[in-house]
């Protein structure tokens, strides 16, 4: 991989620190979202000794499906449906503060993934 | 001099119901104002009925249950168990968090107005949102029934919804479970930045109908967006901790949002334009 996940979240950051209109915000929203998969695919990819691609509904089932990842998979679930919000209902609006929001919850995510790795390497 | 009395409680009444929708809540000194004067019309026997229903739609505007509980069953025994009464009744319930307790209301007492639409349509409506999904399907009947010519516009993603849920081998009591539970979560978890208005949340339900369709339910809540952050990352595990399978938690999907100024905007102006 020439770019690592996170980059994705930074973008996201990035485009919420420029942006100032609605297709900002949405873009960001999804950026933010692939950082969290991206994170994802590697980690069910681990576990199941099994490649999954881009298919996000089978990285969610193979998290959920492992006691260990269980909660995980059910959070990439809730983001994939904000990301969806973002992407495809255009017609419903999608304010600032929903992307700063889903930001936040993905950057908890990320902060959990480096308190288990410190631990696991500790 | 002769007093007015329906005139006074129902335009006090109508006041309340307006502010209740603004962007802005009113003051405590206007909640204090109105509950002053709507206890004095209610004990100078002055449209009982109305005054304990506006007395339990402020309780629903302060996030007080007991309140909303005490009054609106009061507006229901001196209002005769009317239409009118049951349904403010359970609007304030709803507006206060309490989704579930609101649906079991409106359940009830169904059997006392087999003709009235209003009071299907918000049965139909509060029993999906409540997880009822083969109950609410089911109240379609009664609907196309009374009124053949008028479609409910929200029949077609219902029954859906209850295909799906079917298909996936769930049942109502295990959906309605979820509901609950979520419904609880958010109310115990999520504080208010002020101290008058302990809760203000609002479930907005969607069906995705996408490659993996489900019903999404979006709780707004007024608090930081870590706050928020931190809730749903709780919620997700509370999810998992509560045993509810996998098919369900990928049917109904709960994500929590900010209740932020333009999603209040925008709400008013839908009321008003109602």
């Amino acid at each position: 991989m020439s770019i690592s996940c996170l980059e994705f979240l930074d973008s996201a950051k990035r485009m919420m620190d420029k942006g100032s209109k609605e297709v900002d915000y949405r873009n960001a929203a999804s950026r933010a979202y692939y950082a969290v998969f991206h994170q994802c695919v590697t980690i069910a990819e681990n576990e199941c000794k099994e490649t999954f691609g881009a298919s996000h509904i089978k990285v969610i089932t193979s998290l959920q499906e492992n006691p260990k990842t269980r909660a995980l998979g059910n959070r990439l679930n809730k983001f994939k449906k904000e990301r969806a919000r973002a992407d495809y209902n255009l017609c419903h609006n999608y304010y600032e503060r929903d992307a700063k929001v889903l930001i936040s919850k993905i950057n908890k995510v990320f902060a959990e993934f480096d308190i288990q790795s410190e631990a696991s390497s500790a | 001099m002769t007093a007015q009395p329906l005139k006074k409680v129902g335009s006090l009444y109508n006041e309340i119901i307006d502010t209740s929708f603004a962007p802005n809540r009113p003051n405590e000194m206007f909640l204090a104002r109105w509950k002053r004067e709507l206890n004095k019309c209610a004990n100078l026997n002055e449209d009982k009925a109305a005054s304990y229903m506006g007395l339990s739609v402020i309780g629903s505007i302060e996030g007080n249950h007991n309140a909303v509980v005490e009054n609106g069953e009061k507006s229901l025994r001196w209002g005769g168990y009317s239409c009118e009464h049951v349904l403010s009744y359970s609007t304030s319930l709803s507006n206060a968090g309490y989704y579930e307790e609101s649906a079991r209301l409106l359940l009830e007492n169904l059997y006392r107005f087999p003709d009235e639409l209003t009071y299907l349509k918000a049965t139909i409506i509060h029993s999906f949102a409540t997880g009822r999904v083969y109950q609410s399907r089911d109240l379609f009947t009664i609907w196309n029934k009374l009124s053949p010519d008028q479609k409910h516009p929200l029949e077609d993603s219902y029954k859906k919804t209850a295909e799906i849920a079917k298909e996936r081998g769930l049942n109502e009591k295990d959906i309605v479970k979820h509901f609950s539970f979520v419904e609880e979560f958010i109310r115990s978890n999520a504080t208010c930045e002020t101290d008058l208005y302990h809760i203000w949340s609002e479930q907005i339900l969607y069906l995705e109908d996408g490659e993996d369709n489900c019903v999404v339910g979006e709780y707004y809540v007024q608090v930081s967006d870590e706050e928020i952050a931190q809730l749903e990352h709780l919620l997700a595990d509370k999810e998992v901790e509560a045993g509810f399978s996998n098919d369900q938690l990928n049917t109904f999907v709960f994500v929590i949002k900010p209740y932020c100024k333009e999603r209040k905007e925008e709400r008013f102006r839908c009321q008003s334009v109602a």
